[in-house]
Parts: C-alpha cells; structure tokens; sequence
C-alpha cells in the first residue's frame, strides 16, 4: 500500500498555490458566516427549510419532472431527456448542429462540465467560449476548474496576466480591474458572434417552468440575449415545486457561496423570447440530465442530491484546503465530490471517500444539511463492501477487541514493541508513520494496574 | 455530603495502550466532583477505528462488546470527545426497530464527556489554582459546542488561568485515524497547520479533551525536534488541585 | 425529436419513479410562513426602506431626472439607449445632451455607453431590480453598455423576495438585478462592471 491519489497530488501542491486556496477559502468562509449573522434571524431554522425544500422534491421528482416538462413545453421550449452523459452531449451538438450554429457562448455550468461538453462540441466543429471570467480562464490555460463557485481559486493574478498575454489580449498587465476590462472586451465579441448560448440551471421550477441561473458577472444575461437558440443543460435534481421556494434557496445560496446578501443576475427563463421581440434566444432547449442521478437516488447516500452547489463544504474542508481542488478525480471535488462524484463518475468509492479526516467541518455549513461525513463513512463501508478499500484490514484489531482477555495480554506484550527501533516496525505503514511522528512509550494495563493497586489499598 | 453519584469510566484504548497517566486524572477529577468511579475491567475499544475505516461489520461487533461491558444502567464517562461521539453516533449502526439499535440508544443516552460531565455537576466551576496561559485545542468530535465550551468554562474558572484565543479555532489536527495512514502528507501537513495557530498565542500549554489528537500533534512535533507542551485536560484540572491543597 | 430521446426520458422517469417509490415516509411540502423566508433588516422597515437596500446592493438611487443627467455626465459616458416608452419629457431631456437612441440593435450594442430602460419592480428584501421581457424588451441595453439605469414606479415595489416570486406572471424573461456586474475571481478582489454594467442605478418615477 502506498499514500492514496490525494495525498500525492497534495505533497506536490506549490506552497503559492496552497497559500492562496487557503487565504481565499478562509476569507469566504468567514465571508458566509458573517452574512448569515447580520442577515439571518435563525439560521438553523432557515436550514432546516432549506433543507425539506430539497428533500421534498427529491422525494417528488417524478410529477415535478413531467409537470416542468408540461410548463416548458406550453411556453415554446423544448424537452430533451438524457440518461446518460453520452446521450447529453448528443443532443446538445445536434440542435446546434441542426441549425447551423458554429460558436456558442457558455456560462458556467458544472453540469456540462460533469458531461465534457465543451471539448465534445469542439471535435464536433462548434467552437464553445467560456465566458464567466474564471471559466475562460481555465479554457485559455486548457486547465480544469478546482472549485465549484470558484474555478480559478488556485491561480494568482501574475498567472491570469501571463495567460492573457499568450492569448492576445494586450502586454502583460496583472492589476485585476485591467484584466477584468479586456476580458469585458474580448468577450464582449463572443457574445455577438455566437448563434448559440449554453447554460446549466441553478433550479428549475416545476409549477411554472422557469429554469434559474444565478450569475454574478451577467455573462448569462448578455449571452441568452444575443443568442438566437439557448440550451440548458439541468439535472434531474434541480427541481423545486414552486417559484417562491426560490426565495429559501436563493437567499441561503448567495450567502453560502460568496458572503454576499444576494447574487447580482438572478434570471428566471421560461421559454423562447417572444414573436416581435429583437432580443433573446428564439429557441429554447432544455436537455435533462441523469447521468447517474436517479442511481444515486435510489442509494443510500440520495440525500447529497439536495446540494445547491454553493461550494461552502470546501471552503472548510481542511483537506481540500490542504490538497486543492485538482487533488479530486472528477468534476467535484471536497466534500460533496468525495460522495458524489463516485456515483457520477463510477470511480472507485473509497479512493475519494478515504480523502477525509471526517473532521465535520463541512456539515456544520451545509445550507441543506447533507450529513456529508455520514455519506462519506458510507461510501468507505461501500468500498469495502465492495473489497476496493484502500485502507489497511482491521480484522486482528476486532478478533481482540471482542475478546477482553486476549485484549489484555496484547497490550502488556505490545510494551515489548518499547525496545524495538522504530526503523524496525513490524509494518512499512507503521514505519512511515512513525517517520512522522514519536509515539510515546506503550504502558499497555498501567492503568488496570494501578486501579486493583487502589482497590487492594481500600 | 450527597450520596456520590456512580459511574463507570470508559478508559478508552489509547489510555489503556500508553496514557494510563490520563486515566488516572480522570478518576481523581470525577471524584474530586463527588462521583464513585467503577471500572468494568472487560472494556476494550469503542469502535470507532473500524467505522472510519469503513468496516462497519467490525464496528457493529466491537460496540456489540461495549454493549455488553457496559451494561449496567449509570452514567458512562469517557476523557475522549471522539468516543463519546461515535457511541452517540452508533445506534445509527443497526437496523431500525432492533434490540441492538435500542441498546445502543440506551447506551448512547448515558454517555458523557468528561468535561461536559463535571461542568453540569459543578456548574462550571473548577476550584483549582494554576498560573497558566492555557490555549485550548477543540477536537472535531467537540463540534458545534457543548464539549469544548465545557472545557473553556472549567479550565477558565482555575484561578489564576487565562485562556489564549486560537486561530481557525475549529481547525481539524489531521489525525482521522485510518486517515493518517492512508494520507501520511496531508496528515502531517494538517497538524502543522494546526500547531501554529495553537501556540500562536504563545500558551504555557495547550490542552485537549480528546488524546487522540495530542498523540498526534505531540508526536509531530517531537519529531520535528520541537516539542509542544500539550497535555490532556483532565491532567491540567486534576493537577490544579494541587494548588489548592 | 429523435427515438434516442423518447426512449431516454421512459428510462429516467422510471429509475425516478423506482427510487423515489421505495422510500417510506416520503417529506411533506414544507409550508411555511412569508416572515420565515425574510433576511436582511430591509424587509422589517417596509417600502420605505427600498432606497437604502438598494444602496446596499451597490445601486445608485437617483432622486430625479437631473440626478440622472449628472450621473451619466459623472461616468463620462455620451452615446446611448432609452426605451421609448419613458415618459416624454425624461427623453427629452436626455436628448437634448446626449446621443440618444431608442433602439439598441444587437450588431450595434458595442457602441450604446448608456441604457435606460423601465423596471417591471423592485424588492426591499434583496435590494433588486425586477426586469421582465414584458416591460423592458430591451435585454441587451440593460446589460451592455457601462451604465444602466432602470426606471421605476413608485407602486411598483415588493417588499419580500417571497411576494414577488409568487407575482410573477408568465414571461419568457425575469432577471433579479441587484447591484452592479462583478467578480471576484482574480485573487478575491471585487471588480465591478466584467459583462454587464459597471455602474447600475434607480431612477424612481410616480
Ligand atoms: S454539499 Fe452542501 S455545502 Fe457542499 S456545495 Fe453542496 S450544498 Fe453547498
């Protein structure tokens, strides 16, 4: 056995990096517990709402499911179903490719990112621009994003300024307001050129057909207005019944994610723009997505599908603040990756899982209360149900740990390890960890010792 | 003087394997707060290094023990915050509407951490006397409250104590158990993080209701030839009698 | 559309329907009071409070149609958009010092400095702007240029993110606006104005 993907990724992390994932997590951690102080009158009980919103309609997707379909089907949209990420992209490709349209403008979606549907577009001939700033960022550098709030968290301002010099746009220049203003007007000529705009959906309301996506940069409002066909790409988890549950989750999502009271563009879209109207996509395609989702559903470990992607669990995860988002295999990473991108990306169960110290950091800010180092401890148990554990086997430790006597008299004998080096442990994980650490003396049955000392005295 | 309240103590493995010393000052402490310690001698592990690993067929089996061992119906008192929360967590283990799953519940209504214990029958208050800077270390089983504030109040009301506030006050050490094994860097990474924000404030000593991560920021930093004066809490309310003797 | 897609949406109905048929007591729809959904202090003080919240949103509240006049001439800005439909003396005003249009074609937003268009509503809770395809068609002048100003009626306020989401009517387009565009994405440092206006203000009208 040898330290596990994470770890070695994390041993190789530059401390720059690390310093910076860690100056930024830590800041809207303390960013998301403020809002919810000043803003919040009972923040638990505001969770816990939050919380069977979610659990609701996970509990009802298939009439919220139909009747969204029905809804957006009678404002004009059409309804694609895909159950797997294959089937997705397919769809996507072809109701462009259908229409002739060669460049779409994306906004930041981790579902289409789960899929690959950029790179799928692109071998197609149908060039995909990202166009949240940090997304861009990451298709300019041909990176992957770390965060799911924030793509670029592991690359400082001399790193942008580089990669922005290579792509044209200007002499290097790392002051964040100059690159914010060339990336305004670079993209600014995507946007326009684009026949297409693809998006995911933060909700996607069943009674009234209304899929939400929350922006801070209003990349989606400029790139759903210059379109001329629109496809969003949404989970089948998404759902919520009503549009004011919106007003429970967009108020804990704002503030979970960044600190702030709530997201700048917040844009309910319920079909293609109207007959006579200039501005907007005359097509709207919503494509939904299982990919592993009603699977998951049917697991124990469903109760992740209520996530809202605010990425609060990483910002406290001391292991993703240590390792970095590209330490986690798959689109997800922390926490929520750690059960969730097993089921979605069919990797091993326990590789992820095992990435944890199930410190429960990431429980305690959850706004919709996913009992994540429960769901965590779950999928080790499944992997090794399932004999793909990485960890070391625990069977002698049971066989005395149910047997008092034999208990006993292993720890007195374990005091003969006290005269063996430790470059002589009996194990190469024992020896590595004790490079690491002194384990003080074994004193196995002192104290047993000393209570019948005592009790003899009395 | 009341009738003393009986206990049973829950030594825990790692005071039975090498810090017997802690122990020790947990019997002295409980009965310094008017309790009859009794000791069930066929006392083992809890489990929880089974069911973190994630083999929950040894944990089930090993709490099974516990069961057993602690049968008899008075309050369970454990100098580990970790112990206590997984037993609280176990019952969770069995299949619903089980005997076993009642028994665990039982069980896990009776078990206490040490400092939580002594704090509501004392109301908070330790008499002890010890000139201290003290920064206290909150284990991530003490979350959310209850343990680590137990903790602050009684080592805060020694005489003579102040306490040092602790940066990333929530931080993990990094132990995890089967963690620390399978993510050597990343454990050690973790525990060095976490033992600069805790002698940050310059303490005298830092201490924690959970030994589990002393052994491993102790261990860390005595291979790294910086020693850290940390010790469990139990010894430091135990030892501050003595000032007052 | 294709077979592929028919036979895709039997299958993810029934896995749904499986998955969610074994579950035994399934979560009630939580009901809940309108208070219970209310942040911030904006809410409790009522309609009156819709200039501050917006403020603490990063919008600009324009007293009158000279506020508006000098807050463009402040940002610098000279060519731009005002929906036809504003009341006939504000155009008028703006066209006397500004290169006024009242179409923004999308092959010419890149030129338009400028957007004034209606607000559908705001809401006292969030701070937000209410923009609807019904009331300000214009999509892309309210995004594009540098600054955007939406013109409001003083009725026209919500005073909870809940109540206005249950007024919605059908449109093919809300957007919530609430403050001006921004990231935070290069190092953490807020920077105002990356796809849409840097500067977003409030123009309230009777
Ligand atoms: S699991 Fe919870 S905390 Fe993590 S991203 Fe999802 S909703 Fe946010």
């Amino acid at each position: 056995m040898r330290p596990l993907d994470v770890d070695v990724f994390a041993a190789r992390v530059a401390p720059a990096v690390r310093a910076a994932v860690r100056a930024s997590s830590a800041a809207t951690a303390a960013a998301r517990e403020a809002a919810f102080a000043r803003d919040v009158p009972d923040p638990a009980a505001l969770r816990d709402l939050a919380a069977r919103i979610r659990a609701h309609a996970l509990d009802h997707l298939p009439e919220l499911l139909e009747r969204a379909e029905e809804r957006l089907t009678a404002h004009g949209a059409h309804v694609h179903w895909a159950a797997d990420a294959g089937a997705a992209r397919d769809v996507v490709r072809r109701v462009f490719a259908e229409r002739g349209v060669t460049h779409v403008a994306k906004s930041k979606s981790m579902a289409t990112e789960e899929i690959g549907l950029a790179a799928h577009l692109a071998a197609h001939g149908i060039t995909p621009v990202e166009t949240d700033l940090g997304e861009f960022l990451v298709q300019i550098e041909g990176d992957r994003p770390s965060h799911v709030v924030k793509p670029v968290i592991h690359m400082d301002r001399a790193r942008i300024a580089r990669a922005f010099e290579r792509r044209g746009l200007g002499p290097y220049d790392d002051r964040p307001e100059e690159i914010t203003r060339r990336a305004r007007m670079h993209l600014r000529g995507e946007f326009l050129r684009a026949g297409g705009a693809v998006s995911g959906a933060n909700f996607l309301v069943a009674e009234s057909g209304r899929i939400v996506i929350v922006t801070n940069e209003g990349n989606s409002r400029f790139g759903l207005g210059a379109a001329r066909v629109h496809v969003a790409v949404v989970g089948i988890e998404k759902l919520v019944p009503r549009d004011r549950d919106l007003a429970v989750l967009l108020n804990v999502l704002a503030r979970s994610a960044t600190g702030q009271a709530f997201t700048s563009y917040v844009e309910l879209v319920q079909g293609p723009r109207a007959p006579g109207r200039a501005d907007g996509a005359s097509e709207l395609h919503v494509v939904l997505l299982d990919a592993g989702r009603s699977a998951l559903l049917a697991s124990e470990a469903r109760d992740v599908l209520r996530c809202i992607r605010c990425g609060a669990c990483m910002n406290v995860c001391p292991v993703y603040r240590a390792a970095t988002g590209h330490a986690y295999p798959g689109t997800y990473p922390g926490p929520l990756g750690a059960v969730l991108a097993p089921h979605l990306a069919g990797a091993s169960a326990a590789a992820t899982a095992s990435a944890s110290s199930l410190c429960g950091a990431c429980a305690d800010v959850c706004p919709v209360a996913i009992p994540l180092p429960e769901l965590i401890a779950a999928e080790r148990a499944r992997g090794v149900a399932e004999g793909t554990a990485p960890g070391p086997s625990l069977a002698a430790w049971e066989a005395l740990a149910t047997r008092p006597r034999a208990w006993r008299a292993a720890l007195r004998a374990a005091r003969l390890l006290n005269a063996v080096p430790d470059a002589l442990a009996p194990h190469p994980l024992l020896r590595a960890w004790l490079g690491e650490r002194t384990l003080p003396a074994w004193r196995g049955g002192a104290f047993r010792d000393w209570w019948r000392r005592r009790g003899d005295a009395r | 003087m009341a009738q003393p309240t009986r206990v049973a103590l829950l030594l825990t493995c790692l005071c039975d394997a090498f810090e017997d010393g802690v122990a020790r000052a947990a019997v002295e402490v409980l009965e310094h707060a008017g309790c009859e310690v009794a000791f069930p001698a066929d006392q083992t592990c809890c489990g929880q290094p089974a069911y973190t690993a994630g083999d929950l067929a040894a944990a089930r089996a090993v709490v099974r023990h516990a069961l057993a061992t602690f049968g008899e119906d008075v309050p369970v008192v454990a100098p580990a915050a970790s112990c206590v929360a997984f037993l609280r967590h176990a019952p969770a283990l069995f299949d619903e509407g089980s005997a076993e799953r009642a028994a665990a519940a039982a069980l896990a209504a009776r078990v206490h951490e040490l400092c939580e214990f002594v704090a509501q029958r004392t109301g908070g208050a330790w008499p002890g006397r010890l000139r201290a800077r003290v920064a206290v270390h909150r284990p991530c089983h003490a979350r959310g409250g209850g343990t680590w504030q137990a903790v602050e109040r009684l080592v805060g009301s020694i005489d003579g104590v102040t306490l040092v506030p602790v940066a990333e006050s929530e931080a993990c050490c990094g132990f995890g158990g089967v963690f620390s094994v399978t993510h050597p860097h990343l454990s050690r990474t973790l525990g060095v993080l976490r033992t600069e924000d805790l002698v940050g404030g310059a303490p005298d000593v830092v201490v924690s209701p959970d030994l589990s991560c002393l052994l491993h920021l102790r261990g860390l930093a005595a291979r790294a030839g910086r020693p850290l004066a940390a010790r469990h809490v139990a010894e430091l309310l135990r030892d501050s009698l003595a000032g007052t003797a | 559309m294709s077979a592929p897609t028919a036979d895709d949406r039997a299958r993810v109905l029934a896995a749904v329907r499986a998955a969610t048929a074994r579950r035994r007591g399934r979560v009630a729809a939580p009901v809940w009071a309108p208070a219970a959904s209310a942040t911030g202090a904006f809410a409790a003080r009522g309609a009156e409070a819709l200039d501050d919240a917006l403020r603490a949103a990063g919008t600009e509240v324009l007293a009158d149609a000279l506020a508006l006049v000098a807050l463009l001439e402040r940002e610098g800005v000279r060519r731009g958009y005002a929906d036809p439909a504003l009341p006939a003396d504000l155009l008028a005003l703006l066209a006397a010092r500004f290169e006024l249009a009242t179409a923004c074609p999308r092959e010419d937003v890149a030129a338009f400095e400028f957007g004034v268009t209606r607000a559908a509503a705001a809401i006292v809770e969030t701070g937000s702007l209410v923009l609807t395809d019904a009331v300000t068609p214009a999509r892309l002048a309210a995004v594009a240029p540098w600054v955007h100003v939406a013109v409001l009626r003083r009725a026209d306020v919500y005073v909870q993110l809940s109540d206005a989401l249950d007024a919605l009517a059908d449109d093919p387009n809300v957007v919530l606006v609430t403050g001006p565009s921004r990231t935070a994405d290069v190092e953490g440092i807020l920077v105002r104005g990356v796809h849409g206006p840097g500067v977003q203000a409030c123009l309230q009208v009777p």
